[in-house]
């Protein structure tokens, strides 16, 4: 496998739900706690590059870390890691925290009709 | 004498706490991008951290930059542009700082464009270390001698014990240089079960122009579904034993050693760690020194 494709896959699999089959499709072998300590450990230093960039994040962390902790997860989930400085890290999570707290877009309240369902 | 040093980390309570510390060694090691912030048009300029850090260039004293964001093992086509700006940034600071050196770790930090800030493993293949020889040339255009670090990995593409044979094949160019981390090499060998005496006796500890070591700590039974515990390299303990053992037995075998780092992670460090990283900084100068006398 070539180099680049290598990394697409790794950086996929770093933020997948199984990390472990995911690298274990490059790598069978790979040790499957290994591979979770190292996702987890991404996830870790992002989760640090959002505290030290963002006060109103680590206020929120601070008020209830079991709530904020799901979100973060999310937010990791859904959002790849371009940021490679705290304070791009806390836009990244600002942008995604307005649109998560956004009402959902106009079209789709359009297409869920109760109406018409009840024809 | 071969010189001691320590880390600088963008941290005021750490740079408060380790003030004693700090002015005792011989040389600091900065992470250039930790002294960086991105402006809105994709310029790095200095943080608040650059301006205090660069007072400290008036002195007797040097710096060495140790950077872990430049990526060493990223061929991705994507991620070419960031790191020009890097390498264009980290020129402006040696302009200031004069890094004697200038390492980076084994591995992929930014994978496919993204910022992982943990180096990944790499394929220990022909391909992957032409990229690591290609960037060791990027940064050689900065500052004349740079280097590889080994790195901490908690799984591993191949062989652990093949690493040693990789890295050499990285640094095989003149001016490069290996950054040896003994805890790095005793966390690998810790978490995958070999002998770190034979990883160093497979290095060519010519090549050697620092040495790095530091403490860490077992990782918590509950994050692994398993209940394994792993050895992690988290810069935030006591150097082990074993680790300033290795230090004894390797220091004098390396011919072309210029200087020997205590680090330490920001965040890490309470009122009551102090003491103990003031004694670790004396027993490395005097394991350093008593290299020389052996030497």
């Amino acid at each position: 496998m070539k180099l680049a494709e290598y990394e697409r896959r790794m950086a996929a699999a770093m933020r997948a739900r199984d990390p472990v089959a995911a690298v274990r499709a490059i790598h069978p072998g790979a040790d499957a706690d290994g591979v979770r300590m190292t996702a987890l450990l991404v996830a870790r230093l992002r989760f640090e590059r959002l505290m030290r960039g963002s006060p109103e994040a680590e206020a929120s962390f601070d008020r209830d870390p079991a709530a904020f902790a799901r979100d973060f997860r999310r937010y990791h989930a859904a959002v790849p890691p371009r940021a490679f400085f705290p304070v791009d890290e806390a836009a990244l999570f600002r942008a995604w925290r307005d649109q998560e707290a956004a009402p959902p877009p106009a079209r789709s309240r359009i297409v869920a009709p109760r109406r018409s369902r009840r024809r | 004498m071969i010189p001691v040093g320590f880390t600088l980390q963008p941290d005021p309570q750490f740079l408060d706490l380790c003030g004693g510390i700090i002015r005792d060694a011989d040389y600091w090691e900065v992470a250039p991008e930790t002294l960086w912030r991105m402006r809105p048009d994709g310029r790095l300029e200095d943080n608040g951290y650059h301006k205090r850090f660069c007072a400290m260039t008036r002195g007797r004293r040097f710096f060495v930059a140790h950077g872990v964001g430049l990526s060493l093992g990223s061929g991705a086509a994507v991620d070419a542009r960031r790191r020009r700006a890097w390498l264009a940034r980290v020129a402006e600071d040696h302009a200031t700082f004069g890094f004697r050196w200038y390492t980076d770790h084994l591995g992929a930090s930014a994978v496919d464009g993204m910022a992982m800030t943990l180096p990944l493993p790499l394929p220990m293949t022909a391909e992957a270390a032409r990229v690591v020889r290609r960037r060791l040339t990027q940064m050689q255009r900065v500052v004349g001698h740079v280097g590889v670090e080994n790195n901490v990995a908690y799984f591993v593409v191949g062989d652990p014990l093949d690493e040693p044979r990789f890295l050499m094949d990285c640094v095989r160019a003149r001016g490069c240089h290996l950054l040896l981390d003994l805890h790095n090499v005793y966390t690998m060998a810790t978490n995958h079960g070999f002998d770190p005496a034979e990883y160093l006796r497979r290095l060519d500890l010519t090549k050697v122009i620092e040495i790095h070591i530091s403490g860490g700590s077992e990782s918590d039974p509950r994050w692994l579904p398993t209940g394994r515990v792993l050895r992690l390299d988290g810069h935030d303990g006591a150097v082990p034993e074993l680790v300033w053992r290795m230090l004894e037995a390797v220091a004098p075998r390396c011919p072309n050693l210029r200087g020997v780092t205590l680090e330490r992670m920001e965040g890490t460090v309470e009122e009551a760690d102090v003491p103990l990283l003031a004694a670790e900084m004396q027993r490395l100068r005097a394991t350093v020194q008593r290299r020389r006398r052996r030497a």
